[in-house]
């Protein structure tokens, strides 16, 4: 089945629909509940650190809160939008938005890690109901598959972008649980936009087109990279860095205003999906390729890379979901395929890049100790002292357990005379700049893999048929 | 005009990369990493030691365990990390197809090259700077630490001169012992310096003493 025009609105209007009344608060809630779960894709890597400290594991293994999540997403993404297709999309989003509401409850509550992912699981399982219904439903409030599609991938993006900045600001305030409390009361918000919408659409039947490979496969090598923008350099700024949550949420809002400037960017030059999709796949891999070359550990630093992300998830994620739906039917199983792209991208990448980092932090442990040992020996510190800082230095870096230390205990610790206190606080600046550029330096390669794959998503982008070429 | 802005983007985007990535380049970005320690074969500060037996006994330990990593071509840091660690120690000794008390008798001769270094590099004070520290340390009566503190210099130095003093207190070190002992890798340099440092104080007492007058040290 090819070229069906269901409603001759262009892709044109996606993000500038004005609706009026209930309709408008339908939109806006259905939009919301679908950026929440988006969003929880990535919402809590600013909260990992914190979440890592309370149940006391490993960083390889506080991973896979992201991963379960985006896993069983993207399996169920796809079963979802069937179930949305064959039953009614709206029974199918009100159970959706229970389990998921639920789930989130769960997850602040967890007495345990293995509670914890076990509540992400389901939590992914209610999201992704709530996603592919929510498709079908604003098709249907807003009377229009390409503006309701419009709708539901820029609230994707908007998700996906503010998540981790909204993840740390919480976790900073409050605490990482309140990530999950406040998301309870907000996807019930578009509940009464649920119940009021009509089933959805009228199951019909007609053959199912295929899936756009190229525009999905692009999607899912976006999503990889963009993981590593989002879940490296979090932990590259937590960590490593030892920024506050709040201080790497903010630093991060680089990538969402970016990726939101982007938008009307795009609808000014006008370039087609296809040169949007190419652009931001190389905009993507330079800024990844950029965060490979930080040459200090200062935020300011961090800024061009990110901007540079931000404009790629822009134009890449919104443009690449709407050429996967643009003349594909049923639309909410289509809609169905990018979620399961993107997520099973974000599950490769956390799968690649989580042991290349973990493994290059573990092998930055003996040039970080050796190079603190030099400072030490040769800081013009007396004999004693250095022995005291010595004793302290090692006892902090045994009880990290192959994280990131923080010396300032052990310069505490230490007690020294107020005459030799100038000697150690440059000892310790020199020390904490070591540790910054040992860790940094251990992202590296993992920042260079997620260039690479960025960049490969450039061959499927380049098979998109430009919107010209569908059309005629 | 369409097929234009289709190449146009991605180009303007490519351009955006090669300068923000150009940028990153010229600020040092390929070189932020941990300094690399120095070269143990290379000649360290030569300046003069402070007058002080704790510092001299620091700087021999130093320039020494430098000696012994130049020797095995590993780095000073690896070295004294490495020599806490059994298991560390044998691949130590194993790498330079020694056993572990060739790696004492190594790191006794390397202490002993350390203080021939300094001594030729005039690094070392003389003792008679340490006079005052020497009276004020020694467990010796009141009237042992005026005769001392009253000492001449030239007498001083010439019964004590510093690089004897620190090669026999070297050599009076087990340091096979100290090295099977060692509970961390900050205690070696702290055990070496001890022991550099009490085998000195030790020579010091019976030598200057050695020197009062009979009555003296009779009395004493």
């Amino acid at each position: 089945m090819t070229a069906r025009a269901a409603d001759g609105v262009g892709l044109q209007s996606r993000a500038g629909d004005t609706f009026e009344g209930p309709r408008r608060s339908a939109v806006v809630t259905l939009s919301l509940a679908v950026a929440i779960v988006l969003a929880d894709s990535a919402i809590v890597t600013l909260a990992l650190p914190s979440i890592l400290r309370d149940f006391d594991v490993e960083v390889s293994t506080v991973a896979w809160v992201l991963i379960a999540f985006n896993l069983v997403l993207a399996l169920a993404a796809v079963p979802a939008a069937r179930l949305c297709i064959r039953g009614n999309a709206r029974g199918a989003a009100v159970i959706g938005l229970v389990v998921f509401a639920a789930a989130s409850a769960a997850c602040a509550l967890a007495p345990s890690f293995g509670v914890l992912l076990a509540a992400r699981i389901v939590q992914a399982l209610g999201g992704a109901l709530v996603i592919a219904a929510c498709l079908e439903l604003l098709v249907v409030t807003v009377g229009s598959q390409t503006r309701g599609a419009g709708l539901w991938a820029s609230a994707g993006v908007a998700g996906t972008a503010i998540g981790p900045v909204a993840g740390g600001l919480l976790t900073d305030a409050i605490s990482w649980q309140s990530i999950f409390i406040v998301q309870v009361p907000l996807v019930l918000l578009a509940l009464p936009a649920v119940l009021a919408t009509g089933r959805g659409s009228q199951k019909r039947e007609h053959s199912v087109d295929r899936p756009h490979l190229a525009a999905n496969l692009a999607l899912a090598l976006i999503s990889a990279a963009l993981t590593a923008a989002l879940f490296l350099l979090v932990l590259l700024l937590v960590e490593g860095w030892r920024q506050s949550p709040a201080i790497a949420a903010l630093t991060v809002c680089v990538i969402p205003v970016a990726a939101l400037l982007a938008a009307p960017l795009a609808r000014r030059v006008a370039a087609g999906s296809q040169a949007e999709a190419i652009a931001g796949s190389i905009l993507l891999a330079g800024g990844l390729a950029g965060l490979a070359l930080l040459p200090d550990a200062a935020l300011a630093w961090t800024v061009a890379p990110q901007a540079l992300i931000g404009f790629g998830l822009g134009l890449t994620v919104d443009s690449l979901t709407q050429v996967a739906l643009r003349e594909r039917l049923p639309q909410t199983l289509h809609g169905g395929w990018t979620i399961a792209a993107r997520h099973a991208g974000v599950v490769a990448g956390l799968a690649i890049l989580t042991p290349v980092f973990t493994a290059d932090l573990k092998a930055a442990e003996q040039p970080a100790r050796e190079a603190i040992a030099a400072q030490v020996l040769d800081s013009r510190l007396p004999a004693s002292s250095k022995l005291a800082l010595a004793h302290g230095l090692a006892d902090q870096l045994v009880a990290q357990r192959g994280r990131v230390p923080d010396l300032s205990q052990a310069f505490e610790d230490a007690a020294l005379p107020a005459a030799q206190q100038p000697q150690a606080a440059r000892l310790e600046l020199a020390l904490d700049d070591q540790l910054e550029r040992a860790t940094t330096r251990a992202f590296r390669d993992a920042f260079v893999i997620a260039a690479a794959i960025a960049l490969l998503a450039v061959v499927p982008a380049a098979l998109i048929r430009p919107a010209s070429e569908v059309q005629a | 005009m369409n097929a234009r802005r289709a190449i146009a983007l991605p180009l303007g985007a490519v351009v955006l990369v090669a300068a923000v990535l150009a940028l990153m380049f010229a600020a040092g970005g390929d070189d932020y990493r941990p300094s690399p320690p120095r070269d143990p074969c290379q000649q360290r500060e030569s300046g003069k030691v402070a007058p002080d037996i704790e510092a001299i006994a620091e700087r021999v330990v130093l320039t020494g365990t430098d000696e012994l990593a130049c020797e095995l071509g590993i780095t000073r840091e690896r070295l004294l990390l490495g020599l806490a660690s059994p298991a560390d120690r044998r691949q130590l000794a194993a790498d330079a197809s020694i056993d572990q008390s060739g790696l004492a008798r190594l790191l006794k001769r390397s202490l002993i090259q350390g203080v021939t270094r300094l001594d030729r590099a005039s690094a070392l004070p003389k003792t008679s700077a340490l006079k005052e520290q020497i009276a004020d340390e020694l467990d010796v009566p009141g009237i042992a630490k005026t005769a001392i503190r009253n000492t001449p210099d030239a007498v001083v130095d010439d019964l004590l001169p510093t690089a004897g003093v620190l090669r026999r207190s070297i050599d009076e070190i087990d340091v096979q012992t100290l090295l099977r002992d060692l509970q961390s890798a900050d205690a070696l340099e702290s055990q070496l310096r001890d022991a550099i440092r009490a085998g000195a104080m030790e020579e010091a007492r019976a030598q200057l003493l050695d020197k009062l007058p009979g009555p003296l040290q009779d009395i004493l």
